[in-house]
Formats: C-alpha cells, sequence, structure tokens
C-alpha cells in the first residue's frame, strides 16, 4: 500500500481524458491504460471510473458510440470531443501550476 | 447554449435511463470478465481471478448508484423512484395506510374547514376601497341603553368639526314592505346619507349611487337596490334603473344596483339580514328634523390618508366634550369611540373561531402524533427490511429519503381526502351557524384556504414523518440481522413511542376540558329560565299597510280584530300583540322620570326597556302576573293612563315599596299609574340579565308603539301547523297585510344560543375523536412492548414470578406516559380554559367537576386500553415465549 498514491479528488478525470487522447477506449480498456500509464502506481477502486466517465459525458467533454472491442465483443466505446480536448488542456495547465507550487513548497529546506 | 446542451443530455438520459442502466451492466460485467481474463493470463489461478477482479474493482452496487447519480437529474429520478417504492410498501400493508390517511383527513378536514370560516370572517379583506382607512363611531353611555348608537347632529358636528376624516356617513337600519298592493315584500333596509357609497368606496354594478347632498330636503326620495333583490325581484333586468318601487306608503326612484360582492357595514344584529336596498328620503337627514336626543343611527367614516387613529380619536372625544356641555340635557354622559370598522364587525366572531382554530390545531398535532405512533410501530417491524438493504449499501440518506417518501404519500392522500371532509363540511358549519356568524356569506373553499390546507397537510407530512424516519435509520445493519436479534432501537422506540403517548393524551385532556366547560356553559345556558313559556307559541311580524291605518285608533282597531279573529281558529287559545319579540335581537331603551322620588343630576336619567302589549300578550307568552292586575280592553283612550311593570323595575326604582299606585312618566309628560307587577323576562339573550322593563297597553299608547306588530299565538297544537291558518285569517282582514318571519318561539329563543351549541357540537366532536385516538396509542404502544418482551416475560414466568405481578409489571410500563401526559395536559388545560372564559357561562374555568370527570374518564380509559394488550402477559406460555424466535 505504501508504494501507491491514493487518487487525489478530482484529477481521476484528467487521468481519463489523457487515456482517450490517443483515440476511442472501451471501459476496461481505460483501465487498463491507466494502470500501465501510471506504473500501478495509483490505488482506485476499478468501478470508480465509470461514475467518472458518465460524469465527464454529462458535461459534453466524452460521447460514447457502440462499437467492437478488439476481441470481437459489443461494447460502448468512448471518444474524446473537441471540448474534451479543450478541458484537459486547461486541467492539464492548472494541474502543472498546482504541482509546480506544491513542489516548490515541499522543496523549500525546513527549518 | 452550452447549459441548453447540458440540460437536454441529461433529460436525454433521464428519458434513457432503463436503457443506460442495462450497458452499464453490460459494460461492468464486461470490465470484470476481462479483468479476470487479464489476471489469469498474469499467472493467477482461475478460481481466484473472478473474485480478485471483484474485489479491485470495488462494490459493484455502489459504484451502479454513483454512475445514475451522475448522469444528473438525480433528484427527479430519485422522487419517482421513492414515490414508486412507497407506494408499493403501503399496497402491502393496507391496514396501516387507510389508519393513517383516515387520521390525517381528519385532522386536515377539521382544520380546513375551520379555517375556512376564520379566512373568511377575520381574514379576507372587507370588499372595500382602502378597508383599513374606515372606522366605525361608537356611541358610549354609563347606562347600556345607548348601545353604540348615535345622535344624528352630533355626528354632523363630529363630520364638519374635525379634519381627520376624508367623509362621514350616517344611516339607520329599517324595515318596510316594498311593492304596495303589487306583491308586496317585507324588506329590512338602510336609510343613509348621500356620502354612504362613497365613503366605502364602492362602485355600483348598475346605474349610479347617490349623488352629493341627494339627501337634502327639496330631493326626490331615491333607493340603491342590492344585487339580491335586484336577481330576486326584478329578474336581474338591466332596465331596472329609472323605475320606481313603494317603499312604505312612497314612491322611490330606483338610480343603481350595488355589486354581488358589496357588503353593508350594518350593525349586524343576529335578527336583521343584510340590507335589501339603501334609501335616502329627504328630509330623513335633516338635522332641523332630528333631534340631537334621538340616538338611533350609526356612523361611519374614512380616514384622510396619513391621518392617525389615534388623533382621529382625540379629534372626535374634544368635540364630543364640548357638545355635553352645550347640550347638557341630550348629551351630558355620552362620549363616542372610534373602532376600526374590520374589527367592529369582526370583534363577536373573533374569540370563538380562534379558539376553534386552536382546538384544531391541537387535532392537528394530535394526528401528527398518531400517525408517527403507527409509523414508529411500522419502522419496528421493518427493522430488518432496512438493516438488509443498509447492509446492501443503501445510504443512510436514500433510506430517510424513502421512509419521508411514505409520509409524504401518505399525507398527500391524507390531505386530499381531508379537502374533500372540508368542502362538504365547510358549508355545513356555516349553516349551522346561521345568522350568528358575521360575513357568513364569505366563507368557503378557495385558493387561500386551500392553500393553507396544503401548507398543513405538508407541514403534518415533516412533523410525523421526519422523526421516525430519522429515528429508524439509525438502525445498525448487524446487530439487526443478527439471528434471533430483536433489533437495536428497541429501547429508543420505546421511548419515542412513550412521548407520542404522553403528548396525545394531554391534548386529549386540553380539548376534554375545554369541551367540558363548553359543554356545561350550554347546559346551564339552555337551563336558564327565560321568563316566559316559549313552547307552543307561533310568532308572526304583521305590517299593515301605512295609508289605512296612519289614524292610531284604526290601527288599535285592526289589532284588535286581528286578535279576534286568530282566537277562532281551531287548536289556539291565546293571542297577543306586542310592538317587539323577546330575543329577537331589538330594544327600545326609554328614559323615564319618577315625579315621586328626588330629581337625580343631568345625564343620569334612568331609563327602562319599553314594550306596548295588548292585553292577552302576557298570558300568549307566559309571563306571570305577580301582583295587581294585567291590562283590559277598557285601558285605552280616554281611560286613566296605566302601565305594568316587572319585578326587575319594582326593585329598582321602589325596593322595599309597593310600586302598586306609583307614577313613572316616559313619553314627554305622561303620567303612568302603576297597576301591576309581572315577572321578569329576559330580552336580549339566555345569558343576558332581565333588564327592567315598562308595559304599556296598546290601546293607549299606540303612538308610540312602531306601526309594524308582533302577534303572538299560543295553541294546543303545534306552532308550525298554525302558521299557514294564521296568515289565511290574516289575509281575510286585509290583503294587504305583509306577514313575515312566523316562526314559533322555542325557535327564536333557540337562535340565542346557537353559538353556544355550535362551538360546544364542534369541541365535543374534537374530543371524542382525541379520545379514540389516544386510547388507540395506548392499546398500541403496550401492545407493541408486550409482543417485543415476550420471551422475557416468559422467562420470569418460568423463573417462578406471580402472574400479576407481571401484569402489572406490563400495565405500569404502559400507563408510566399516560401519567405523565394526564399531569402535563391538566397544567395545559388549565391555561387554555383560562383563554376561554369569555365564552364560558355560569361555570368557572377552573371547574372542579369537569376536570375531575375528564381525568378519571380518560384514566379509566386509558387502564382498559393498557389492559386489554396486557392480559396476553398473563397467557404466556413459557416454552412457547422461550422458542419463539
Amino acid at each position: 500500500m505504501s508504494d501507491r498514491a491514493d487518487l487525489l479528488q478530482g484529477t481521476l478525470d484528467l487521468l481519463v481524458l489523457k487515456t482517450l487522447l490517443f483515440g476511442p477506449l472501451h471501459g476496461w480498456g481505460i483501465s487498463k491504460r491507466l494502470r500501465q500509464l501510471s506504473g500501478d502506481a495509483l490505488e482506485v477502486n476499478q468501478g470508480s471510473l465509470y461514475p467518472a466517465l458518465y460524469r465527464l459525458e454529462e458535461r459534453g467533454w466524452v460521447e460514447s458510440e457502440h462499437g467492437e472491442s478488439p476481441e470481437g465483443r459489443k461494447v460502448k466505446l468512448y471518444r474524446l470531443t473537441p471540448a474534451g480536448r479543450r478541458q484537459f488542456s486547461a486541467e492539464r495547465d492548472s494541474w502543472r501550476r498546482f504541482s509546480a507550487a506544491v513542489e516548490l513548497v515541499l522543496g523549500t529546506s525546513t527549518l | 447554449m452550452h447549459r441548453v446542451a447540458r440540460l437536454l443530455r441529461r433529460l436525454r438520459a433521464f428519458a434513457l435511463r432503463r436503457r443506460l442502466d442495462r450497458e452499464m451492466e453490460a459494460e461492468m460485467r464486461h470490465h470484470l470478465e476481462m479483468e479476470a481474463r487479464d489476471l489469469v493470463a498474469r499467472g493467477v489461478p482461475a478460481a481466484d481471478a473472478d473474485r480478485l477482479a471483484r474485489v479491485r474493482f470495488g462494490g459493484v452496487e455502489r459504484f451502479k448508484e454513483a454512475g445514475r447519480d451522475a448522469r444528473g437529474l438525480v433528484w427527479l429520478r430519485d422522487a419517482l423512484r421513492d414515490a414508486r417504492q412507497a407506494a408499493r410498501s403501503l399496497f402491502r400493508d393496507p391496514g396501516f395506510a387507510a389508519a393513517a390517511i383516515v387520521t390525517l383527513a381528519l385532522g386536515v378536514g377539521a382544520s380546513t374547514a375551520i379555517f375556512s370560516a376564520v379566512y373568511g370572517v377575520l381574514l379576507r379583506p372587507l370588499p372595500y376601497e382602502d378597508p383599513d382607512r374606515l372606522v366605525r363611531f361608537i356611541g358610549t353611555t354609563e347606562t347600556r341603553n345607548g348601545r353604540g348608537t348615535l345622535s344624528f347632529p352630533d355626528v354632523l358636528d363630529w363630520r364638519d368639526g374635525t379634519s381627520s376624516f376624508t367623509g362621514v356617513a350616517a344611516y339607520d337600519e329599517w324595515s318596510a314592505t316594498i311593492g304596495g298592493d303589487e306583491a308586496p315584500e317585507r324588506i329590512d333596509g338602510a336609510s343613509v346619507t348621500s356620502g354612504f357609497f362613497d365613503v366605502l368606496g364602492a362602485t355600483p354594478a348598475l346605474g349610479r349611487f347617490f349623488l352629493p347632498r341627494e339627501d337634502d330636503a327639496g330631493h326626490d326620495p331615491a333607493v340603491v337596490l342590492s344585487h339580491a333583490l335586484w336577481q330576486r325581484r326584478y329578474g336581474a333586468d338591466p332596465n331596472v334603473i329609472g323605475r320606481m318601487l313603494r317603499v312604505g306608503t312612497v314612491d322611490y326612484r330606483i338610480v343603481g344596483v350595488a355589486g354581488a360582492a358589496f357588503e353593508d357595514p350594518g350593525l349586524s344584529g343576529p335578527s336583521f339580514d343584510a340590507p335589501a336596498l339603501w334609501r335616502v328620503s329627504p328630509p330623513y337627514f335633516d338635522p332641523a328634523s332630528v333631534p340631537r336626543g334621538a340616538r338611533s343611527f350609526t356612523a361611519i367614516g374614512r380616514l384622510r390618508p396619513g391621518i392617525a387613529l389615534e388623533r382621529a380619536r382625540k379629534e372626535v372625544s374634544t368635540i364630543a366634550a364640548r357638545l355635553a356641555a352645550e347640550y347638557p340635557s341630550q348629551n351630558a354622559g355620552h362620549g363616542v369611540e372610534l373602532v376600526p370598522l374590520k374589527e367592529q364587525i369582526t370583534a363577536p366572531s373573533r374569540p370563538a373561531l380562534l379558539m376553534l382554530l386552536g382546538a384544531t390545531g391541537l387535532l392537528v398535532l394530535l394526528a401528527c402524533a398518531n400517525v408517527a405512533n403507527l409509523l414508529v410501530a411500522r419502522g419496528a417491524a421493518r427493522e430488518r427490511e432496512l438493516a438488509l438493504r443498509a447492509a446492501l449499501g443503501a445510504e443512510r440518506s436514500r433510506l430517510v429519503r424513502q421512509l419521508l417518501a411514505e409520509s409524504a404519500l401518505l399525507a398527500i392522500a391524507g390531505g386530499a381526502l381531508g379537502v374533500a371532509i372540508a368542502a362538504w363540511a365547510s358549508p355545513v358549519l356555516v349553516s349551522l351557524a346561521g345568522d350568528t356568524l358575521a360575513r357568513a356569506a364569505r366563507v368557503r373553499l378557495d385558493g387561500g384556504v386551500l392553500a393553507f390546507a396544503a401548507a398543513a397537510t405538508m407541514l403534518t407530512a415533516l412533523v410525523f414523518g421526519l422523526a421516525p424516519a430519522l429515528h429508524a435509520s439509525l438502525v445498525e445493519p448487524q446487530a439487526a440481522l443478527k439471528d434471533g436479534a430483536r433489533g437495536t432501537t428497541g429501547g429508543t422506540t420505546r421511548r419515542f413511542r412513550d412521548v407520542l403517548v404522553a403528548a396525545e393524551v394531554a391534548i386529549a385532556v386540553v380539548l376534554l376540558v375545554v369541551s367540558g366547560l363548553l359543554l356545561r356553559s350550554l347546559w346551564t345556558l339552555q337551563r336558564v329560565e327565560p321568563g316566559f313559556t316559549a313552547s307552543r307559541v307561533l310568532t308572526l311580524v304583521v305590517d299593515p299597510p301605512g295609508a289605512t291605518y296612519d289614524d292610531d285608533s284604526a290601527a288599535v282597531r285592526l289589532y284588535e280584530r286581528l286578535e279576534a279573529r286568530l282566537a277562532e281558529l281551531p287548536g289556539v287559545e291565546r293571542v297577543g300583540v306586542a310592538d317587539i319579540l323577546p330575543m329577537s335581537g331589538s330594544f327600545n331603551g326609554m328614559r323615564i322620570d319618577l315625579p315621586d322620588r328626588p330629581a337625580p343630576p343631568h345625564g343620569e336619567r334612568p331609563s327602562v326597556e319599553t314594550r306596548v302589549v295588548t292585553p292577552g300578550f302576557f298570558s300568549a307568552v307566559g309571563i306571570p302576573l305577580v301582583r295587581g292586575r294585567g291590562f283590559t280592553r277598557d285601558d285605552g283612550v280616554g281611560a286613566p293612563e296605566v302601565a305594568i311593570v316587572d319585578e326587575a323595575t319594582a326593585a329598582r326604582f321602589w325596593p322595599g315599596d309597593d310600586p302598586i299606585g306609583q307614577t313613572i312618566i316616559v313619553f314627554d309628560s305622561t303620567r303612568w299609574r302603576i297597576v301591576g307587577v309581572v315577572g321578569d323576562v329576559r330580552h336580549f339573550a339566555l345569558d343576558q340579565p332581565p333588564e327592567p322593563t315598562l308595559y304599556l297597553p296598546r290601546a293607549r299608547a299606540q303612538q308610540w308603539a312602531t306601526a309594524s306588530g308582533v302577534i303572538t299565538v299560543r295553541g294546543s297544537a303545534s306552532p308550525s301547523s298554525l302558521v299557514e291558518p294564521a296568515r289565511r285569517a290574516i289575509r281575510s282582514i286585509d290583503p294587504g297585510i305583509a306577514v313575515s318571519r312566523a316562526r314559533p318561539l322555542a325557535d327564536v329563543v333557540g337562535e340565542t344560543v346557537v353559538p353556544q351549541r355550535l362551538r360546544a357540537l364542534l369541541l365535543a366532536i374534537f374530543a371524542a375523536i382525541a379520545f379514540v385516538v389516544g386510547a388507540i396509542g395506548i392499546y398500541g404502544v403496550v401492545a407493541h412492548g408486550v409482543s417485543r418482551r415476550l420471551p422475557e416475560l416468559g422467562i420470569r414466568i418460568a423463573l417462578g414470578a406471580d402472574r400479576r405481578d407481571v401484569l402489572g409489571l406490563v400495565m405500569r410500563q404502559g400507563l408510566a406516559p399516560v401519567a405523565v401526559g394526564l399531569g402535563i395536559g391538566l397544567l395545559a388545560a388549565a391555561g387554555t380554559a383560562r383563554l376561554v372564559a369569555s365564552l364560558l357561562f355560569g361555570v368557572s374555568s377552573s371547574d372542579p367537576t369537569t376536570f375531575v370527570v375528564v381525568v378519571l374518564g380518560l384514566g379509566a380509559a386509558a387502564i382498559v386500553a393498557a389492559y386489554l394488550p396486557a392480559r396476553r402477559a398473563l397467557r404466556v406460555d413459557p416454552m412457547t415465549a422461550l422458542r419463539a424466535d
């Protein structure tokens, strides 16, 4: 447990958007991609992905369509909308500013 | 644009929610399969892969729920689902649902019906322009004979000498026969000064109201018809304007018709119907022809904008004081009070209506307590269901919401049924109240009243629903699901229900005490001797056509002939004529002088009620002759002037002396010698003391009597069977005589106690409901307690406890909250009874009998209600009880 990071509230949305940058994926595919990208370092209940997906869909950043999985099964595929792309850039920038600021504080020598 | 798109997506998701749910399930199933396959590929044994996949996924149900939430419009979806679930759950338990809905319907129905009366009478604005600026002038005197009426010259002096008013109008109620020979009809009307309608700020439905100065001498007499008379007599003919109408002996021009909603601000004494017309009949209001001492007028005024009531009061009383100094013989001791019109109109109904509103408030609380009690009992039975759902991941807030949805559904059903009850009860209430309720015509179920019903319903749903819902949601799943466990909330459930029972008992005590006091008042009141015998007496009002009988001797002869003709009817024993009927709401106080007594200072001339009667009147209505003689046919013009007094007059003016032979001066200078003494009569109402009264013989005093006469007929037959023969007999003497108000005297008397009877009846109904509901509450709690404790009681009995001790234990536990409720209720009832003291008659607000009877009655009922279910504890078979789950 100690070598895994709890997911910061709200960052799951950013990460999901990131996984979809490279093309449409189905639910489990997103989950798998997340784990690959983070090197299994992020601790998250896989189920929590779905509420996040529906939330992104409701806001218009992601849209879903019926498609086929690589294994030939009928699944729901999620893709990024143009609005989702813009949202990703904006959130990524604000995340970077935020983490840089946190880093700055932590990097300062303690008294 | 963005928002609209988002809302559309939400609505779409809502509309497609079933399909989306299916897709979500498929998606999650797919995820778990893929994950398991992936795990197997990475070397996890196939047997563990499924389980591990689920662990890594987390709670499937929880994420489904969160997934649905994420789609938006959560509240709408939840509301629908909660409502459906609640309806299903209530249908499974129809007995409970019916009990709760009926209880609520009674509470909401009673309170809405009462509120419709309170709203119509007390709260609905008067239908005048800016009604809050209207005030009524009320005359004040040291004696009661002033009764608020005013001198017309005084009114003119207030109008012209003040700057606080934009207008002041005087009026005078009267009744007359309209139509002359063609369809004569007796109506009540008002004589008004020409500014009357302008002061009220009313607009006519047709034609015009009176012109300024139209009441001055020299103008033609004119009338404005009430909307009702216009419809009834003229069939709402718009061409009625300009036509002539005979009123009494004078022809009036019809100039206008009042609006349908117009309310006459009249004195509204119980016997006065709303005026059917308003007239100006110059020179009726000519200051030169109206003496200052004649106080029979009423006046209203409209305050100038920005003028406070206090300032107007000061101005008017300054002038009144000046007038009293200027005209000591007429005005000494007379003052004037300004009262907001609305307050004056509604004041008589206010205490009773507020008491009824308070009582229905208690009834609603009681209904809430009872339904809460039912819900808690049901909640206890459903503990496992709720625990199971909590264990399966349902959030606490969701459980609370579902329980609240059930309450809301119950409340809506109860509220709808309650409004139906109110729609039926409200007109019944108004018709029971009859003439005694001011503005009764304004009582109806409309937007305002329905809003009240809706608010009352929602409030009850919250009050009775929230507490048990929160309470039930505290269920601890593990404990409640443990095999054989009886839940963990047993203690708190019982305490909560004990509180409810105590509250129900306390409310029942208050309602029972108040209704007991009112019933005792009514009982006392109905046993008051009015001073006459009302049974088997018919009364009729006759109005001879003026022109024929203007001459006093002709009128006297007419009444003698009427008496003789009516006395010949079969079944008639006695006939008499008076000018004013007892308890009809009319009065006639006259100043008198006593030549043999020292003259009192100015302004303190004594006065007595005066009645002009025929010889047969006393025996016809059964007023007993105490001393001396009654009137005879010889006491007419030319004979010595003789009078009869009642015992109250004798005691007041000649205490210890013989009144027979004494002289009394009334009507200017006529000296009347007293020849007889009769018993006292309550002229105004049963709850008002007898007023000293002077009787004069009609044959001699016709000139001071009203032209109309009240005929009283005592018969061996029932009064109502005499109505038609009497009418025919009167018509046979002169078809121009208008006959009206043919009623048994007993009804006239009965009407004076209608308000008391109605109040007592309603409160008795409320108290009976409270009594029954309280008893059921006690029964339910004890029954519940016994069934919960059966195993424990079984153990006690198995260990050798006396069964009677066990019964006592159960009873004590059941009756403890009753005792608390009785105590609290007695304290509250003592306070409440003082608030309604003004509605009581002949019984003190702390009447010990009432309190003791209520406590004993409720206590006995509580013991029975507790004993019936507690008997089960006696019959417990230890083995069965222990083996039971």
